[in-house]
C-alpha cells in the first residue's frame, strides 16, 4: 500500500516489519502435541495425510518443547498432570501460544470434578479454545486459523 | 414415629399391610398406618392434616377381615391362621380405619388395575403440559402416573376439555382449570383449616371448576398453602410463575422473620439472568416443624422474602462530609465510629430493631455495657422480662392442647399479628380447648372463642386483673357483663393447662407493660406457670423482640429524650427517623451511626452508615415468642463489602479494647450461652437437631403431604422460663385512663399487610397493600359526613396526613383504629382530629 | 564394504516405487480444508439451532428439559410469561434467556431428545473456536433461526386465543 501505488509496479511490496514478522510466525508454527485423551486421536488425524497440518507449515507435531511454538493441549488435564503441562510450557521458547483443544481442556467439559483441572487456563494462558467433544480435525484447523488471525494482530509493543 | 401417634391413643391393633405385620393405634386410617410402616399407598385428595373425603379413589386397596362364625362369633381358623374374607370391591384406604386382624393388600392385579383406571380417568382431561407447568418435577400426578399409570389411554384425545389456563384467583394465586383433578384439597383447606371458604366448587361433573367468592379474589392470608398441597399444577403462586424448574434450585433452610412465630421455611435459590447472574431467592416454602408452623405458612411469610429492594441496598460504608454521605473504607468508618464512641463514653445509646439475630444483640449489648451506655429497643410493646420468667414451659406445643385446657387472648388480633398462632389456637379450640378472648373489637379469633369479653380500649389490664380476682382498684366497667368475666376466670383457673397470648392491640408501651404484668400475675395466681403448655406468650410484632429482651435490651418510654441527650447513637437495624419526634431528637444527637441493610430515613441523617447483611445472607438464631431458639442459614451470597452485624460490632469493640467474637455466629453464640443464663445449654449443634415428625412430609412422595420441605436442619430448642426462682407479685394497679380530650381517640392496631419495608419490597404483594387508612365507626362517620373509601384528613401527634376512611360498625363510638406501619406514625393511643374533605 | 555382497536393492526400489506410485498415480487424499469442506454425515451433531414454526413463532417454550438432560450442564434457560400482545411462542411460557456454553457442550444430542416441541436441533456447523471464554456462550439471539419475513418476527401481537397451547396437540393413535 502507499509506496507501490505511487511508484507503480516495480515487482516489490512494502509492508510493516511488524506485519511481516507476524506473517512469518503464522507460516511456521511448530506444534507441541500434548495429547491427553480422546482429543489426541483427532489431533493425530489432523497431522496425518487426510488433513495434513504440514500445509500450514506445521511440519512436526512432536513432544518436544524446545523447538515448539504452539502448545496443543488435547484432552482432560488431571491435577496430577498439571505441573507437567506447566513445565513444558515454561520450557518452550518465546514467542509461544497455547491452544486448548476440546471441551475438557477448555473448561473441564463433563468432568466437573476434583480430579480434573477446570480449563487449562488455570495453569497456562490460552490463546484459542476449540469447542467439540472431540473437535473434528477441521475444527482444530479452524482453531489454528483463528490463532493465526490473532497472531496477525499482534504488535511489537506486546512482543516483549 | 409410631410413638407420636401412640401418645394420643393407647389401644393398638395388629394388622397386615402388604404381608408386613404392623401395629397401629386404633382409629388410624389405612393410608396413615401404611405410611408409618413405610408402605406407600398413593393418594390425591387425602392430606394427613385434613379430614378424609375419598374423592379421588386413588388409594384403592383390597381390604380383608378375619371371618367369624355367625353363631359363636369366633374367628374361623384355617391352617392355624384366621381365615380372611376380602370384600367384593376395592376400598379407599383413606377412609377406612384399621382394625384388629385386618389384611390390606395393595399389590395384586385387581388393585393395580383399579389404580390404573383411576389414573386413566384423571388424565382423560388433563392437558399433559408438564413441560411448562410449575409443578412439573414435584407433581404428585406426574409421579403417580409414572408409578401406577398404565402408560396409554383408551380415551379419545379429541374429547379433552379445553378450559381457561390462565385464571387469576386473586393476586397471588393462578388457576389452570384444565389441570385441576377436582380433589378439593384447596377448598377443604380454606374451609377446614383456616375457616375462610373464599374459594369453592362451581358446577358439576366435568364442568366442575374452582371459583373465588371474595372481593378481592382469594382474599385470605393463607392462599399460598393451597398451591403447596395441590397435587397438580392447577394452583400456582404468582411470584414463582415460570420462575425455575424445581430440580434446578438449591434449598436452604431459614426462619421467617416477618412475625414472632418464626415459622420454619426453606428458600429455593437459583442464578437469575434478570439479576445479572446473581443467586437469588426464587420462592419460600414451608419447612415442617410440628411445634411451630406444622407444614403451613402465611402469605406474608411466603411472598415477602425480598427484604430489600436492590436499589435501596447499602453496599459500602458511608461517611458524612458536609451535607452528603460519601463512600469510604471500612477502616476509616470504623476508626471514626470508635473514636466518637470513646469520646461519648457513658453518654452513648444503642438502639436496636426487632429483626436482628441473638448474636447481634449480644455483641451490641456487650459493647454498650463496656462503654456504660444504654441498650435500648425500638419497640412499642413490653413484657419480655416477664415472658422469660413465666413464659411457656419447655416442651410446650399448642398442638397438645385440647379438652380441659384454656387459652386466653387479650388485646390481640391474633391473625393479623401472628397468623400461625391464630391457626394453632383455632385448632386447639377445635380439639376442645376453651378459648377466652378479651378484646376491644371484633377479630377473626372470635369465631372459635367460647368466651368473648368485649372491653373498651384501655381496659385490658383491668379485665385480666379482675379475672385474677384482684378486686381492689378496679373501677372500670366492662362492656361485657361481669358474669361472663367470672365464668371465663373460672374456666381459666380450673383449666389443666392455660396459655395467655397478649398482643398490642390498642396499646402503647406503658399500657403493654401494665398488661404484661397483669397477665403474669393471673398466671401465677392460677398456678399456670413452669409447666409445658402453660405460660405467657407475648405476640411481638417483630421476629426477634423476645431475643432482644433476653439479651438485655429494653424499650424506653423516654426514647426521644434519651436520643436527644446522647452524644453517640448507635442505631442498628431500625429506622427511628421515620417517626417525626424521634427524627427531631436524633438531629440533636451529636453523632449518629446507622448500621442497616438499606438507606433508611435515619441513615440519611446519620454521620456514619455501616452496611450490614440481610438475614438471608448470613447465619444466626432467632428466639420466637414461644421462646424457641432456632437457627437460620445463609441462602444467598452477601454483597462483597457488607458484614454481618455481630462482626461490625466486634470490629468497633476491638478499637475500644473490648474483645468480642467476630469470626462466626456459632462462636458468638457460645459466648452468649456462657453469659446469658437461659441459653446456657444451647449451642449450634443442639439447635440443628431433628427428630422424626408426624405426618411424614416432603420426601420422595410429594403426593402425601404436598411440597413442604422435610426438616433436616433443626427444630430449634425451647428454653425454659425461670419461674422456679422467682414469684410474680403484682403491685398496686393504676388503671390507665385513656383521656379523650377531643372527639376521637386513635388507637394503634397491627395489620399483617402493612406498609413496612419488607412488605413494600415484595413485588407480588403490591396489589394487596392498602393505601394508608384509618377505621372509623359507621355512626361516627355518618356524623362527619364520611363515606367508606373516601379520602379524609387526620391530624395525629401534630402531623396531618391524608388517608382513606374505612368503616366498621362493630367498633365502639369515638374510636379510630390507626394501623401501625401504615404511613401514619403512631406509638401510643392518643387524640386524633378528623376532617372530611 | 564387507556387507556389499549382501546388498539387495530390490526392497529399496520396491519402497521407492510405492512412493513414486502414490505420488504420481494415486489420487490425493488430503482435504484442502479451509478452501474445501467435506460434507458431514446426516447424523452429525454440530452447533445448535432453535427452530421456529412456519408462522414464525418460536418452538422453544422455556421448559428447561434440555438443561435437565444436559450431562455437561451447558444449557441455562430462564422462562417468562407470554401473552397475546407480546408473543414469542405458543402458550403461556417462553424462554426469555437461553444460553448454551459451546465450550461445555459435548454435542451428545440429549437436549434434542428431551425437547418436547423439537425446538432445539443440532446443526452441522463445527467451526467453533474462540479466543475468549465468553465468546463460547451462545445466546438466544444467536441460536434462534432468522426469519425471512418481517411479520414473522417475534415478539409480535397475535389475535387473542389463537395460540394458547404450548405443546402441539396430540393426535389419536391409529
Amino acid at each position: 500500500m502507499g509506496l507501490e501505488q505511487k511508484l507503480g509496479d516495480f515487482g516489490f511490496v512494502t509492508t510493516k516489519l511488524q506485519d511481516m514478522v507476524n506473517w512469518g510466525r503464522t507460516r511456521a508454527m511448530w506444534p507441541l502435541g500434548f495429547g491427553l485423551a480422546c482429543c489426541a486421536i483427532e489431533m493425530m488425524a489432523t497431522q496425518a495425510p487426510n488433513y495434513d497440518l504440514s500445509r500450514f507449515g506445521m511440519e512436526l507435531l512432536r513432544a518436544s518443547p524446545r523447538q515448539a511454538d504452539l502448545l496443543l493441549v488435547s484432552g482432560r488435564l488431571s491435577r496430577k498432570m498439571a505441573p507437567v503441562l506447566r513445565k513444558l510450557y515454561d520450557q518452550m521458547p518465546d514467542p509461544k501460544w497455547v491452544l486448548a483443544m476440546g471441551d475438557c481442556a477448555s473448561c473441564g467439559g463433563v468432568f466437573n470434578n476434583y480430579a480434573i483441572v477446570q480449563g487449562i487456563d488455570e495453569i497456562v494462558p490460552v490463546d484459542v479454545y476449540v469447542a467439540g467433544c472431540p473437535p473434528r480435525p477441521e475444527a482444530l484447523i479452524h482453531g489454528i486459523m483463528t490463532l493465526h488471525e490473532k497472531v496477525k494482530t499482534e504488535v511489537f509493543k506486546d512482543y516483549a | 414415629m409410631t410413638e407420636v401417634l401412640e401418645e394420643k391413643t393407647t389401644k393398638l391393633v395388629n394388622l397386615t399391610i402388604d404381608n408386613l405385620e404392623i401395629t397401629a393405634p386404633e382409629g388410624t386410617l389405612i393410608v396413615d398406618a401404611a405410611k408409618l410402616a413405610g408402605i406407600d399407598i398413593p393418594v390425591f385428595c387425602y392430606h394427613p392434616k385434613m379430614e378424609p373425603v375419598g374423592m379421588c379413589r386413588m388409594c384403592l386397596v383390597d381390604v380383608g377381615m378375619p371371618m367369624r362364625d355367625r353363631d359363636t362369633g369366633e374367628t374361623i381358623m384355617e391352617k392355624g391362621k384366621p381365615k380372611i374374607q376380602f370384600g367384593r370391591e376395592l376400598q379407599t384406604g383413606c377412609t377406612v380405619s384399621v382394625s384388629e386382624g385386618m389384611v390390606v393388600v395393595g399389590y395384586t392385579e385387581k388393585v393395580k388395575k383399579g389404580r390404573q383406571d383411576i389414573l386413566e380417568f384423571l388424565l382423560s382431561s388433563h392437558p399433559l403440559d408438564c413441560p411448562i407447568c410449575d409443578k412439573g418435577g414435584e407433581c404428585p400426578l406426574q409421579n403417580l402416573t409414572i408409578g401406577y399409570g398404565s402408560g396409554e389411554s383408551r380415551f379419545d384425545l379429541e374429547e379433552k376439555q379445553h378450559l381457561a389456563k390462565h385464571v387469576p384467583l386473586g393476586d397471588l394465586i393462578w388457576l389452570d382449570r384444565e389441570r385441576c383433578i377436582q380433589c378439593a384439597r384447596c377448598t377443604r383447606f380454606q374451609d377446614e383449616i383456616v375457616d375462610q371458604p373464599v374459594i369453592g366448587f362451581q358446577n358439576r361433573g366435568r364442568k366442575l371448576q374452582i371459583v373465588t367468592f371474595s372481593e378481592p379474589g382469594f382474599d385470605s392470608y393463607w392462599s399460598g398453602n393451597t398451591s403447596d398441597i395441590c397435587p397438580v399444577g392447577a394452583l400456582t403462586t404468582a411470584d414463582f410463575r415460570f420462575g425455575a424448574r424445581p430440580w434446578e434450585m438449591q434449598a436452604s433452610a431459614s426462619v421467617c422473620n416477618q412475625c414472632s412465630v418464626n415459622c420454619n421455611i426453606t428458600f429455593n435459590t437459583r442464578r437469575e439472568a434478570k439479576s445479572g447472574g446473581d443467586l437469588v431467592i426464587k420462592r419460600a416454602m414451608p419447612r415442617q416443624n410440628e411445634e411451630v408452623n406444622e407444614v403451613w405458612l402465611c402469605d406474608k411469610g411466603r411472598f415477602a422474602y425480598t427484604s430489600v429492594k436492590k436499589d435501596d441496598r447499602l453496599t459500602q460504608p458511608l461517611i458524612r462530609e458536609g451535607e452528603t454521605l460519601v463512600e469510604t473504607t471500612w477502616e476509616k468508618a470504623l476508626d471514626l465510629v470508635a473514636e466518637k464512641a470513646k469520646e461519648a463514653g457513658k453518654e452513648m445509646v444503642s438502639l436496636v430493631g426487632g429483626r436482628l439475630s441473638n448474636e447481634d444483640y449480644f455483641n451490641i449489648n456487650q459493647l454498650t455495657a463496656h462503654l456504660g451506655g444504654k441498650s435500648l429497643l425500638n419497640s412499642e410493646m413490653a413484657g419480655g422480662d416477664l415472658v422469660s420468667q413465666v413464659g411457656l414451659g419447655t416442651g410446650s406445643n399448642i398442638a397438645d392442647m385440647g379438652q380441659g385446657d384454656a387459652i386466653l387472648i387479650v388485646a390481640s388480633d391474633l391473625e393479623e399479628e401472628a397468623p400461625l398462632f391464630w391457626l394453632r389456637v383455632k385448632q386447639a379450640a377445635e380439639r376442645g380447648a376453651e378459648v377466652i378472648i378479651a378484646n376491644a373489637r371484633e377479630t377473626r379469633a372470635d369465631r372459635f372463642a367460647k368466651y368473648k369479653i368485649r372491653i373498651a380500649f384501655g381496659q385490658e389490664t383491668a379485665v385480666i386483673l379482675s379475672m385474677a380476682g384482684a378486686k381492689e382498684g378496679i373501677a372500670v366497667e366492662f362492656l361485657a357483663d361481669d358474669a361472663k368475666v367470672k365464668a371465663a376466670a373460672k374456666v381459666f383457673s380450673e383449666a389443666n393447662n392455660a396459655v395467655i397470648y397478649y398482643g398490642s392491640d390498642g396499646l402503647g408501651l406503658s399500657g403493654s407493660e401494665e398488661l404484661s404484668k397483669a397477665c403474669a400475675f393471673l398466671l401465677s395466681e392460677t398456678k399456670h406457670t413452669g409447666r409445658p403448655n402453660n405460660g405467657l406468650v407475648a405476640v411481638w410484632n417483630k421476629a426477634n423482640l423476645q431475643g432482644a429482651w433476653d439479651m438485655g435490651f429494653r424499650p424506653s418510654e423516654t426514647l426521644a429524650a434519651d436520643l436527644k441527650n446522647a452524644k453517640f447513637a448507635y442505631v442498628v437495624g431500625n429506622d427511628p427517623a421515620s417517626k417525626d419526634i424521634l427524627e427531631k431528637s436524633l438531629k440533636d444527637t451529636d453523632f449518629v451511626v446507622v448500621q442497616d441493610v438499606r438507606l433508611s430515613e435515619t441513615a440519611e441523617i446519620a454521620d456514619v452508615v455501616l452496611p450490614a447483611q440481610v438475614y438471608t445472607e448470613r447465619e444466626g438464631t432467632y428466639t420466637s415468642a414461644e421462646r424457641r431458639v432456632q437457627r437460620f442459614y445463609p441462602a444467598v451470597p452477601a454483597p462483597e463489602m457488607t458484614k454481618p452485624d455481630y462482626k461490625i460490632t466486634a470490629k468497633i469493640a476491638k478499637r475500644l479494647d473490648l474483645s468480642l467474637e467476630k469470626i462466626a455466629a456459632s462462636l458468638v453464640f457460645l459466648d452468649l450461652a456462657e453469659k446469658v443464663a437461659d441459653y446456657a445449654e444451647l449451642d449450634y449443634v443442639r439447635l440443628a437437631e431433628v427428630t422424626e415428625q408426624w405426618p411424614i412430609i416432603g420426601r420422595d412422595d410429594l403426593f402425601y403431604g404436598g411440597t413442604s420441605y422435610q426438616n433436616t436442619q433443626g427444630l430449634g430448642k425451647q428454653i425454659s422460663p425461670a419461674i422456679e426462682t422467682e414469684t410474680i407479685k403484682y403491685e398496686a394497679f393504676v388503671p390507665s385512663v385513656l383521656s379523650k380530650k377531643d372527639e376521637f381517640l386513635a388507637v394503634p392496631v397491627t395489620t399483617l399487610y402493612d406498609r413496612g419495608s419488607t412488605m413494600l419490597s415484595s413485588e407480588v404483594l403490591q396489589p394487596r397493600i392498602a393505601d394508608p387508612y384509618v377505621i372509623l365507626n359507621t355512626a361516627d362517620a355518618e356524623k362527619l359526613g364520611v363515606e367508606a373509601g373516601v379520602q379524609i384528613s387526620v391530624k395525629l401527634n401534630g402531623k396531618t396526613a391524608n388517608v382513606t376512611a374505612k368503616l366498621d360498625d362493630s367498633l365502639a363510638k369515638g374510636i379510630v383504629l390507626v394501623p401501625r406501619s401504615m404511613g401514619i406514625p403512631i406509638s401510643d393511643p392518643g387524640s386524633i382530629t378528623i376532617k372530611a374533605k | 564394504m564387507a556387507n556389499f555382497e549382501r546388498f539387495n536393492p530390490i526392497p529399496i526400489l520396491k519402497g521407492l516405487y510405492t512412493t513414486f506410485h502414490s505420488t504420481f498415480f494415486e489420487p490425493v487424499v488430503t482435504v484442502q480444508y479451509p478452501e474445501e469442506k467435506r460434507p458431514v454425515s446426516k447424523r452429525f451433531r454440530g452447533r445448535h439451532h432453535l427452530r421456529r414454526y412456519d408462522n414464525g413463532l418460536e418452538k422453544c417454550i422455556g421448559c428447561a428439559l434440555c438443561a435437565a438432560a444436559c450431562p455437561a450442564d451447558a444449557i441455562f434457560v430462564e422462562a417468562s410469561e407470554n401473552n397475546d400482545d407480546v408473543r414469542f411462542s405458543p402458550g403461556e411460557r417462553y424462554a426469555s434467556t437461553y444460553e448454551i456454553n459451546m465450550m461445555r457442550c459435548i454435542f451428545c444430542g440429549y437436549c434434542e431428545d428431551a425437547c418436547p416441541t423439537q425446538a432445539i436441533e443440532l446443526g452441522d456447523q463445527y467451526e467453533l473456536s474462540f479466543t475468549e471464554r465468553v465468546q463460547a456462550i451462545y445466546t438466544r439471539d444467536m441460536l434462534l433461526d432468522t426469519v425471512d419475513e418481517l411479520e414473522k418476527a417475534t415478539p409480535r401481537k397475535v389475535e387473542p386465543g389463537a395460540f394458547d397451547r404450548s405443546i402441539p396437540m396430540m393426535e389419536n393413535p391409529d
